[in-house]
């Protein structure tokens, strides 16, 4: 789908309700909207991330796709910070977030999450020059400094680490790219994210590599508003047919098989 | 290396004007409003009734004091949380007019306190209304007086709209972002960005300081 033509057409609309009260025609609408509302962060590479025509593609947005099609739902994927998708499903900005989002017991208190899709795990990733070996316990003795992606495990992972989100050797940023660009230029040690992403920048930018093993266990989950069980049901239902009828081993082959 | 990706910025210029029109459209929004508020808020700081002089002079106040993005997201994350969901687009505008109005009000109160009372004074001894004093006398000059001042309110705003990208409204620096995210061409991207930028409030600067001198010559 074309994301810039679609984003405009919906801002135009919403510009001309506003002076009849839009209020009441967002309200109420009980799950009957003509267009799901996606929200994702597409620096995140290979799950969502933009094109040379700044369509948001990856593998995310595969899944939602096909979970989308197979309900018959017409969606709009918007990019906004991570740290603001749950605010937005929470406040009804967005019916579902699908941006490789890690299950969380504090995240679950907030919205419904779908059956676990994909295995993550956070890795640590370092210059290629760097000839220390540590590991994660080892990085606020060293006073190392750490980038990391606002709101993501990782950035928790980091908060772990210092016992503080506001220590001044962790260095939280909107995008992914903008860790792994403080790393490069020198201005971090390290950055902790998510591997299969580690390894897309990795290959992108170059002068980097991975430190150690992925110390982390998560799964990553489909969100929607928290009492909106009837779409997260159907949710469900087309992840369980996507793995069983192959198209989840087929999307999972063209995004992570290198 | 070099220092300027033209083909980039030419690739992604259809893109990047697209989203000039929604900074464009967010930003010119918020100045017709915020010029409508501010002639309240101004009427309201030279009221004969304290109620409304305190009231307005409150809203002055805490707008300029606060800053924007907060504003921003309060407007959009804030009031969700009390029922008043109000589309990205909306959100942008409503916090942009909201911060404007508060400037634009000091404008015209500047404006029209600058014109002196004696002149008022005549006026009304003539036997004109205090409307058509206003409307015939302080309106006229008053108006000239701050359209430089307007002026750079709107640039200002137009500059400040940059910042409802956060909210997801996918205005100029939103998509260069976007770009620069993907392609890490920052200085290219950034530098295009910031060349329409100025391509759009130079013009708004030109077509203000031509309608001060239309109105000069008169």
């Amino acid at each position: 789908m074309n994301y810039g033509e679609v984003r405009q057409k919906d801002c135009f609309a919403g510009c001309c309700t506003v002076s009849i009260g839009c209020r009441f025609r967002v309200r109420g609408r009980g799950g009957k909207r003509d267009v799901l509302r996606v929200g994702t962060e597409a620096t995140f590479p290979p799950f969502e991330f933009t094109d040379d025509d700044d369509n948001i593609i990856g593998f995310d947005i595969d899944i939602i796709e096909y979970i989308a099609e197979d309900n018959g739902w017409d969606i709009e994927v918007i990019h906004l910070p991570f740290d603001s998708l749950i605010e937005s499903l929470e406040t009804d900005k967005l019916d579902i977030v699908v941006a490789a989002m890690t299950i969380l017991p504090d995240r679950a208190e907030r919205v419904l999450f779908s059956e676990p899709y994909y295995d993550a795990s956070q890795v640590m990733v370092v210059r290629e020059n760097e000839d220390r070996i540590f590991a994660v316990e080892d990085i606020a003795d060293l006073g190392l400094k750490v980038a990391v992606q606002m709101g993501t495990t990782g950035a928790f992972e980091g908060e772990g680490i210092f016992g503080d989100e506001n220590h001044p050797n962790l260095k939280q940023f909107k995008r992914a790219n903008e860790a792994f660009l403080e790393l490069k230029n020198g201005r971090a040690d390290l950055v902790i994210i998510d591997e299969p992403v580690a390894k897309n920048y990795l290959a992108q930018l170059g002068g980097m590599k991975l430190l150690g093993n992925p110390f982390t266990n998560e799964q990553y989950g489909i969100a929607v508003q928290k009492t909106d069980t009837k779409t997260m049901a159907k949710i469900n239902a087309s992840l369980e047919k996507m793995v069983s009828c192959g198209a989840y081993d087929a999307l999972f082959k063209k995004w992570f098989d290198e | 290396m070099k220092i300027i990706d033209y083909e980039l910025i030419i690739r992604t210029l259809p893109k990047l004007l697209d989203g000039a029109k929604l900074s464009l459209l967010v930003s010119l929004s918020a100045a017709a409003l915020g010029i409508s508020l501010g002639v309240i808020i101004a009427s309201g700081r030279l009221s004969k009734f304290w109620f409304f002089k305190v009231l307005a002079g409150a809203y002055v106040a805490f707008l300029r004091g606060t800053p924007m993005i907060v504003q921003i997201f309060i407007v959009h994350y804030g009031l969700a949380e009390f029922k008043f969901n109000l589309p990205a687009l909306a959100s942008g505008i409503i916090a942009l007019s909201l911060n404007s109005g508060a400037y634009m009000g000091e404008v015209f109160r500047g404006g029209i306190q600058s014109i002196d009372i004696g002149q008022t004074q005549a006026g009304l001894s003539l036997g004109l209304t205090p409307f058509q004093v206003f409307r015939h006398i302080v309106f006229p000059q008053a108006f000239r007086r701050v359209i430089p001042a307007m002026g750079n309110e709107m640039v200002t705003l137009t500059k400040d709209s940059a910042l409802v990208g956060y909210i997801g409204i996918a205005e100029l620096t939103y998509r260069a972002t976007l770009i620069a995210s993907r392609t890490f061409e920052y200085f290219t991207m950034y530098i295009g960005v910031a060349i329409v930028y100025f391509a759009i409030t130079y013009t708004m600067s030109w077509l203000l300081s031509s309608l001060e001198r239309r109105l000069e010559s008169r």
